[in-house]
């Protein structure tokens, strides 16, 4: 089968809303060459389950694409119809499981040395300007070094040259209350679901259950704990591959995953599912948990308010500890994770840039416990630095 | 790669260098003819041997040589970069998986198989062109990985080389036989021990009972080293290339090849997302390359003789790419993932110089073969003049 010779009826096993908007962009579906349609696929057929934010985005870019002169849109498309999809990985079912199709179509692109020119086909083909509609401010809280105890002086060393660095932020027992509440106040009152966000680490801090979408570590043991039995399973029933495993992972449903179990949304049932079948290291370490679903959150979900706090990962056990089974306990390494913390608070700004102007965007890092802190925003003097002591709605007053 | 991804590997070399000379005070290739006599040209020489080390787990700029990752690398800049030449630009061009990559090296042909399945190479290996062009036995050339996915490395499928490989050293699959026939009911946690792929943390080969028998009788034969010693010194040590870093040296003790490639891995953590592990391993690695030219100048077997080349087998995607997770991942295939450096020293190959010509990793090996002497005709790669005189 070829794209051209898509029809509505070839969308009847997808989900409702799936279905529906493949059927409402067929015309753009049929014009794509194979080496790229089943990639436009793969984002319809999980449509049902993607966050409003994703789903506007995604939407936006098929009508940029279709909004196009025809000889500007050949021109996006061309480079893809120079890729010949060999005829074994085009027998797929690539209307029905793209998923498969894509995997063995990348790994020939590598082959073929033809990754480097399709990469950048797909960028170009997809790259849509920011949302039309006028900027939501973006306010993210980020505390990092749960239980450190060292003093780390270069702390936030990537992130101060874009915001100011306060040297004594004060740290005490009401903070995490009124961290809270300084989300809540930027919040805007016609903010939709799935736009207040708190990942946490370890134990969440109490927190308004109506008022965010949590993800604590904790609290979703059950799920990675399931995923990462299903990988040792995997490994252990015979021969297969790296790749093989990842796509027994990705076809997870929720009720495999166990996600149904401590979760009640199916929204948020399939994005944590994914969070840990998708993420490198989440099912092993906190610190990893916490920035991938950062970063997906981010990039999926699009929140206005976003609360996250690492906590402690366990200690990678060394060679020697192998041999002594009273280590074979998962013991916290809470100054390694805050190394851990410390560049995922810089990806989490990079992740913020990529979905808003840096005029609407106010990141806080903080050292839990402590007043080390930045503040990145239109309002904090990038590369500077303010020793006066200050308590959080000062500084929020005074930069945010 | 188009022109704009030539000049972001060219904006690398460059800043790698400038880096370097803040550093270290080291001088461009084309300032000077020649810094140090070629030890290749004296009257006397030891037998020529070469050492190879690559880091299957790139290392970026930012970890390593840019201002604040040099705190990472003191061995490598105040005590082997002054001794050799460092290329700034290594572009691989090639497919950006372990296994694959190092693939790559030892055949000087970019090779394109599944990355996750061991398996011989297409083309003839580095081993298999030295010990056929110079009719070296079997035990003058080896490999040391430290993931079982290397365990096909040293043979290739080519016909005209059958039986003229080398022997590959697994090490975490050495000790995990060794304590396994040592303590039947042992303790030890083989689950973590044989974690063979970062890329999908729990994924490792089984260890059959014939492996098993296969890696005692390396133990015994090759290194001549009993089980119990064996255990007990690895108790001491704290990671796998630390152990591969001491079965290199007990082989050299041993044996004394003279072809000898050390992968080493503990880098390649990234993958699990924890940055203080990745850097962690950064730092472990650079001392291991301190010790192990350090153990090279004190056998007398290979003082003064032998060549070292080091050189990760590609970088890691860059923070500010969309397409990948910043030091996480090599999926990108941007420039700075496929972009590295490498490090030479030894006889013939001049001191405190750096060459920001870009090279690519396939080139190693004809530029080995020219130096010892042996033809390597199927390679794609070419040989870099700076180190063959």
């Amino acid at each position: 089968m070829t794209p051209e010779q898509l029809t509505a009826g070839s969308f009847s096993g997808y989900p409702p809303q799936a279905r529906q908007f493949a059927a409402d962009h067929l015309a753009l579906l049929r014009q794509l060459p194979l080496s790229v349609a089943p990639a436009f696929l793969r984002e319809i057929i999980a449509l049902d389950w993607r966050f409003p934010a994703e789903r506007r985005t995604f939407e936006r870019q098929c009508r940029r694409l279709e909004s196009l002169p025809p000889e500007q849109r050949a021109k996006l498309i061309a480079p893809f119809q120079q890729i010949h999809v060999p005829d074994s990985i085009a027998a797929h079912d690539w209307v029905g499981a793209p998923q498969p199709f894509l995997q063995e179509l990348t790994a020939y692109l590598w082959s073929s040395s033809q990754i480097d020119t399709y990469r950048r086909a797909a960028q170009d083909l997809l790259a849509v300007p920011l949302d039309d509609a006028p900027q939501k401010n973006r306010f993210a809280v980020v505390v990092v070094g749960k239980d450190a105890t060292s003093p780390s002086p270069q702390l936030f060393r990537k992130l101060a040259p874009h915001g100011v660095t306060l040297r004594h932020l004060q740290w005490t027992p009401d903070t995490p209350k009124q961290l809270g509440h300084a989300l809540q106040q930027h919040a805007s009152s016609t903010a939709e679901p799935y736009s207040r966000w708190y990942i946490d680490g370890g134990d969440p801090w109490p927190h308004d259950d109506a008022f965010v979408s949590l993800l604590s570590y904790s609290r979703l043991r059950p799920v990675r704990e399931n995923v990462l039995e299903r990988m040792n399973r995997y490994t252990q029933s015979g021969p297969g591959n790296a790749e093989a495993m990842r796509s027994m992972l990705t076809a997870l449903t929720p009720a495999e995953s166990r996600a149904d179990a401590v979760l009640s949304d199916p929204l948020m049932q399939h994005f944590v599912t994914m969070l840990f079948v998708e993420g490198s290291g989440t099912q092993i370490y906190s610190t990893s948990f916490v920035q991938w679903a950062a970063r997906e959150t981010l990039r999926r979900a699009q929140p206005e308010q976003l609360l996250v706090r690492f906590a402690p990962r366990q200690r990678q056990r060394t060679l020697n500890q192998l041999f002594d089974a009273a280590t074979n306990v998962e013991v916290p390494d809470p100054e390694g994770s805050l190394r851990d913390a410390d560049i995922s608070a810089y990806y989490i700004l990079l992740d913020m840039l990529r979905i808003s102007d840096p005029a609407h965007i106010t990141l806080l890092a903080w050292r839990e416990g402590h007043g080390h802190a930045v503040i990145v925003s239109p309002r904090a003097p990038a590369g500077k630095s303010d020793e006066a002591p200050l308590d959080l709605s000062s500084a929020l007053a005074k930069y945010a | 790669m188009d022109a704009f991804d030539h000049r972001c590997c060219e904006l690398r070399s460059l800043t790698r260098r400038e880096f370097l000379r803040l550093a270290s005070g080291t001088v461009a290739a084309s300032s000077v003819s020649s810094l140090v006599p070629s030890a290749f040209a004296a009257a006397t020489q030891p037998k020529p041997r070469t050492v190879f080390v690559t880091f299957g787990g790139g290392a970026r700029d930012e970890e390593t040589f840019a201002p604040e990752g040099q705190q990472n690398i003191p061995r490598l800049l105040s005590d082997l970069i002054p001794q050799g030449t460092f290329f700034t630009q290594v572009v691989n061009r090639g497919i950006l998986g372990h296994y694959v990559a190092t693939a790559g090296i030892v055949t000087g042909c970019y090779e394109t198989f599944d990355n996750f399945i061991a398996q011989p190479t297409g083309n003839p290996t580095v081993f298999e062109y030295f010990r056929r062009g110079l009719g070296r036995p079997m035990d003058d050339t080896w490999v040391i990985a430290p993931s079982n996915g290397f365990q096909q490395i040293g043979f290739s499928r080519h016909r005209g080389y059958e039986g003229q490989g080398a022997g590959v050293i697994l090490p975490k699959q050495l000790l995990a036989a060794a304590v396994s026939r040592q303590h039947p009911q042992s303790l030890v946690d083989y689950e973590h021990l044989l974690q063979d792929n970062y890329e999908m943390p729990v994924y490792r080969p089984s260890l059959s009972e014939n492996d098993g028998e296969l890696h005692l009788e390396q133990l015994a034969s090759t290194l001549r080293l009993s089980v119990e010693d064996f255990t007990r010194d690895a108790r001491s040590l704290d990671s796998a290339d630390a152990l591969s870093l001491s079965i290199a040296r007990r082989l050299m003790a041993q044996v004394s090849p003279s072809l000898l490639l050390i992968t080493l891995h503990d880098m390649d953590v990234a993958h699990a997302g924890a940055f203080s592990l990745y850097i962690d391993a950064i730092q472990r690695a650079d001392r291991i390359c301190g010790d192990l030219w350090a153990s090279i100048q004190s056998f007398p077997e290979y003082k003064d003789g032998t060549a070292l080349f080091i050189m990760p087998d590609f970088g890691r995607d860059a923070d500010g790419d969309p397409g990948g997770n910043g030091f996480q991942h090599h999926r990108t295939g941007g420039a700075m993932a496929r972009t590295t450096w490498m490090l030479a020293l030894g006889p013939g190959i001049r001191q405190n110089v750096t060459v920001d010509r870009a090279i690519q990793p396939i080139d190693l090996v004809p530029t080995i073969g020219k130096r010892h002497g042996f033809e390597t005709p199927y390679v794609q790669g070419k040989p870099i003049p700076e180190l063959i005189g």
